[in-house]
């Protein structure tokens, strides 16, 4: 008997923010930076956002020291915020306890000794586009401050020149490549064969199945594995499915993959496929899955969606 | 009618355990494939029963059926019509679909099947000449020769 097929858990998350236009991108170890944070002391001034990802420590240095009773308080929510918080004399760590959805906003508020109380906005990123670290500054004319930022915004820079010289290497990859075949439902002009199907969500709204394949040999190139989604759209507004991130279950090791969608977004009435291409060489146990988390936006509302697979997805058992 | 004009098959002949024998693909459905891009291995998604659109369980008899591509494949569009032919006897579902309307309705022989994890389609014990299926919807795979 082959073993059960996916195991797929749904989460509702309300979500504050858009979900990326662009195809996914095969992630690498993050990249984090160091930034400076420069509150003036306006009463009406804006909160400053800190960047933080699933996986990622972002430390928080402050000034000087914080308060000894209050010195850090994460907002009341159902369920309790996904953060660890280590407070420790001019900074407070935080580390994500799951891996956060790119624009998820919790408030985060600091108190200094002084009792001056700084408002933050620990916004979900990328990995790659995490907070390492970064400085709360008070004085905006502090030259040292300045200096910092400058460093800080010459080193963002250039992540982003290395993610845009990534991403073009991307575009030309072998499993791009092979992820636009088939996400342009051109399966037979691969040596991919057709594992198994099955139905993830099914409601008057919308319905996406998932297929997963895999070569049926190394001849080509060594083995490669993928998963293609089919989006259908039935409700009234646009509805756009993205990969999140791909990791491991017990680590929340980014694990490398392509993807591509046809269309980007599914208008109503009409359907799309997603597909993901991972090197299916690496070991999947089954008591360690590869997580694939999706965001599943319909109109305003968005819903991540919790995917485990395993060599046991990728085995043939039936091939025609 | 149309399944006629498409020559779809009326007296295949059927296995012991009621499942449809082999039989070739209707003539000239390779050529029509090919044209659009469509090799044997080529599959997507299809609505099983274009006059039930609605999630759930779904009913089919012995007879023709007409489905409805959701997603491309190849050059064939989505929303193409696929005209086929059911038989419940056996210990799966088997639809086996003999032509195609594209939406611009253009029509052609076509070479498929349906299937859902393997050959057919599972499904639940019916009265004869019927079964139940789990859901409205399969994968449609091109094949060289119905088996």
């Amino acid at each position: 008997m082959p073993r059960p097929f996916l195991l797929a858990l749904a989460l509702l998350l309300p979500l504050l923010s858009r979900a990326g236009d662009a195809p996914s991108t095969s992630p690498d170890p993050p990249r984090t930076f160091r930034r400076l944070l420069i509150r003036p002391g306006a009463a009406d001034a804006q909160v400053q956002e800190v960047l933080v990802a699933g996986g990622v420590t972002t430390i928080i240095r402050t000034p000087w020291g914080l308060h000894r009773r209050r010195p850090a308080s994460l907002a009341r929510t159902r369920p309790a915020p996904p953060f660890e918080l280590l407070v420790g004399r001019g900074k407070v760590v935080v580390t994500p306890t799951r891996a956060l959805v790119p624009g998820e906003r919790f408030a985060l508020v600091l108190r200094l000794e002084d009792d001056t109380v700084v408002p933050l906005a620990l916004v979900g990123a990328a990995r790659a586009a995490a907070d390492g670290e970064v400085r709360l500054a008070l004085d905006p004319n502090d030259s040292e401050e300045l200096r910092v930022q400058l460093a800080a915004a010459t080193s963002r820079a250039q992540g982003l020149e290395a993610q845009l010289r990534q991403a073009l290497q991307e575009q030309d990859s072998e499993d791009f490549a092979l992820a636009g075949l088939l996400a342009g439902g051109n399966v037979h002009l691969t040596a991919l064969e057709k594992v198994r199907e099955r139905q993830l969500v099914a409601d008057e709204h919308a319905r996406i199945t998932v297929a997963s394949y895999a070569t049926a040999s190394d001849r080509h190139g060594g083995r490669k594995v993928a998963l293609v989604f089919t989006i259908a759209n039935r409700g009234a507004a646009p509805m756009q499915v993205n990969i999140q991130d791909v990791s491991r279950r017990s680590t929340l090791a980014l694990v490398p993959y392509a993807a591509r969608a046809q269309p980007l977004r599914v208008a109503p009435g009409a359907s799309g496929l997603l597909s993901v291409v991972l090197d299916g060489a690496s070991p999947m146990p089954d008591e360690d899955p590869v997580t694939l988390e999706l965001a599943i936006r319909r109109g305003g509302a968005q819903t991540q969606l919790a995917l485990d697979v395993s060599e046991g997805d990728f085995a043939s058992w039936w091939l025609f | 009618m149309v399944l006629l004009l498409a020559g779809c098959p009326v007296g295949v002949a059927v296995r012991p355990d009621g499942s449809p024998a082999e039989e070739p693909c209707p003539a000239g459905a390779r050529e029509a494939m090919a044209e659009l891009g469509l090799w044997p291995r080529a599959s997507a998604q299809v609505d099983l029963d274009v006059t039930q659109l609605r999630e759930g369980a779904l009913l089919v008899y012995d007879g023709p059926l007409e489905s409805e591509t959701v997603v491309p494949m190849g050059e064939l569009s989505a929303k193409t019509h696929l005209f086929g032919r059911v038989w419940t006897g056996g210990p799966r579902v088997v639809i086996r679909y003999y032509s195609a309307q594209l939406p611009d309705g253009r029509k052609l022989p076509f070479c498929g099947v349906a299937n859902w994890n393997g050959p057919g389609l599972p499904k639940a014990p019916g009265r004869p000449g019927s079964a139940a299926l789990s859901q409205t919807f399969a994968s449609v795979d091109v094949v060289s020769q119905f088996r």
